[in-house]
């Protein structure tokens, strides 16, 4: 009646041994509902039951993760696509714009009572105020002066030597490190190269940038 | 250890008596000049000031015409610098909105910002609303407030600020007494705006890499 008798006594065979029905399929290829009509009466033991129940899970989490593992890539593609895209609206700046940029960045981020300075653990940010200290407020780059502000358990030699690397200021222009101790321990976004401080002693150029912000918020 | 609040209170309240910087730091540690910016908003009476002599009065007589002096020309800086700032266009707000949530903004988990300046905050809302397009009713409010404060007035002091409806504002964080630290009267708590939107968040740190200098 059916053609398929060598391969119908080989499944068999691999059921009697306690595989299940895909790891049958792997070796004979025949079909799925053939195999479950040819050993529906084939009784495991328990050991074999529990075998192919141990694989139907090991085998479930790792679906579960390759499905994980796709989503998130694609999302990260829709990321990098949102970025790219929103990167793209931002034209070259001019100084104008510059200014208007670094002072929203003073509004939030500076010093309101005394001098000018700015503390922050952005590199990113740290340069772009340096451009903007100097060649907008023209302010003299060998009068900036640098403080970092690291935890106790932090290197300060490491730290220094980053940081002057990123701002171009001389090592010997970081003036006394503010080193805090204790802690509860409980801390886990520890910033590894700490803060930094750029300071610029003058009084005046603090009240030009208080009253662009004013200026800023008032026209908006 | 005592805090230092507690020491400039002290200094502040000897002058107020018309005590000399010199007398107050027999009492309360620290350099004349630190006492004097401690206290440097108290004006003795015209009384306090005979009593300490002749000299003493030529001096702050100097020391009122060197302020004055000061005063206008901070004014005068103040007044040539607004000359600078034209009104903003739609494209330089959308630039300064950014380098606000570049500094202030959070770099994970939707787009939220913090700050306890009421301009900033209302500039914030302004830029989000307008720039950003995020609906009133999208926002989150979250306050965080000392435990002195009086949390209805603090939301409906921020929801005229934001103009956002009170309810939007969630569970405020109160913060528990004890830490001894100086309490400031006119601090209304902080607040933080946001919106549980991913994708905008990326698409303002997208803009925000946009401003970095080359």
């Amino acid at each position: 009646m059916c053609g398929k008798v060598k391969e119908k006594r080989e499944v068999e065979k691999l059921r009697k041994q306690g595989l299940s029905y895909n790891k049958i399929l792997e070796r004979i290829p025949v079909a799925k509902s053939s195999v479950s009509l040819w050993c529906n009466q084939i009784k495991l033991t328990e050991k074999q039951k529990e075998k192919i129940r141990q694989m139907q899970i090991k085998s479930r989490i790792i679906n579960s993760q390759k499905g994980g593992k796709a989503i998130a890539e694609k999302r990260n593609k829709e990321i990098q696509e949102i970025k790219y895209f929103a990167k793209k609206e931002i034209k070259k700046l001019t100084k104008y714009q510059i200014k208007i940029i670094g002072t929203m960045i003073y509004w939030a981020e500076g010093s309101k009572t005394k001098g000018v300075e700015i503390t922050n653990s952005d590199p990113e940010l740290i340069k772009f105020m340096i451009y903007w200290l100097v060649n907008i407020c023209n302010v003299p780059f060998p009068k900036l002066r640098a403080y970092l502000h690291i935890h106790a358990n932090q290197n300060e030699e490491k730290a220094k030597k980053y940081w002057s690397r990123i701002t171009k200021i001389p090592l010997n222009k970081f003036n006394k490190t503010w080193i805090k101790h204790g802690g509860t321990g409980h801390r886990k976004n520890i910033l590894y190269n700490g803060l930094v401080k750029i300071r610029y002693n003058n009084e005046d150029l603090r009240h030009k940038i208080m009253a662009w912000i004013e200026e800023i918020y008032s026209k908006s | 250890m005592t805090h230092k609040w507690k020491q400039i209170e002290k200094a502040r309240e000897l002058r107020k008596l018309g005590w000399t910087f010199k007398e107050i730091m027999k009492k309360v540690p620290g350099h004349r000049s630190t006492l004097n910016r401690w206290c440097y908003d108290i004006e003795l009476t015209p009384k306090q000031i005979a009593s300490k002599g002749k000299r003493y009065t030529a001096r702050l007589k100097g020391a009122k015409s060197n302020q004055i002096k000061r005063q206008k020309q901070i004014v005068k800086i103040k007044q040539e610098a607004k000359k600078e700032i034209c009104p903003l266009t739609d494209y330089e707000f959308k630039l300064a909105g950014a380098a606000l949530y570049w500094a202030e903004g959070s770099k994970k988990g939707g787009t939220s910002i913090a700050n306890s300046n009421p301009e900033l905050i209302k500039f914030t809302t302004k830029w989000l609303k307008n720039i950003c397009n995020v609906p009133n009713k999208k926002f989150d409010i979250c306050l965080y407030l000392h435990s002195g404060h009086n949390e209805e007035k603090m939301k409906k002091y921020w929801s005229k600020i934001t103009k956002i409806s009170l309810q939007n504002f969630k569970k405020s964080y109160i913060k528990k007494e004890g830490s001894g630290h100086k309490k400031i009267d006119s601090y209304k708590g902080t607040v933080r705006l946001r919106t549980n939107n991913e994708n905008l968040r990326h698409k303002i740190l997208g803009w925000i890499e946009g401003l970095y200098i080359k």
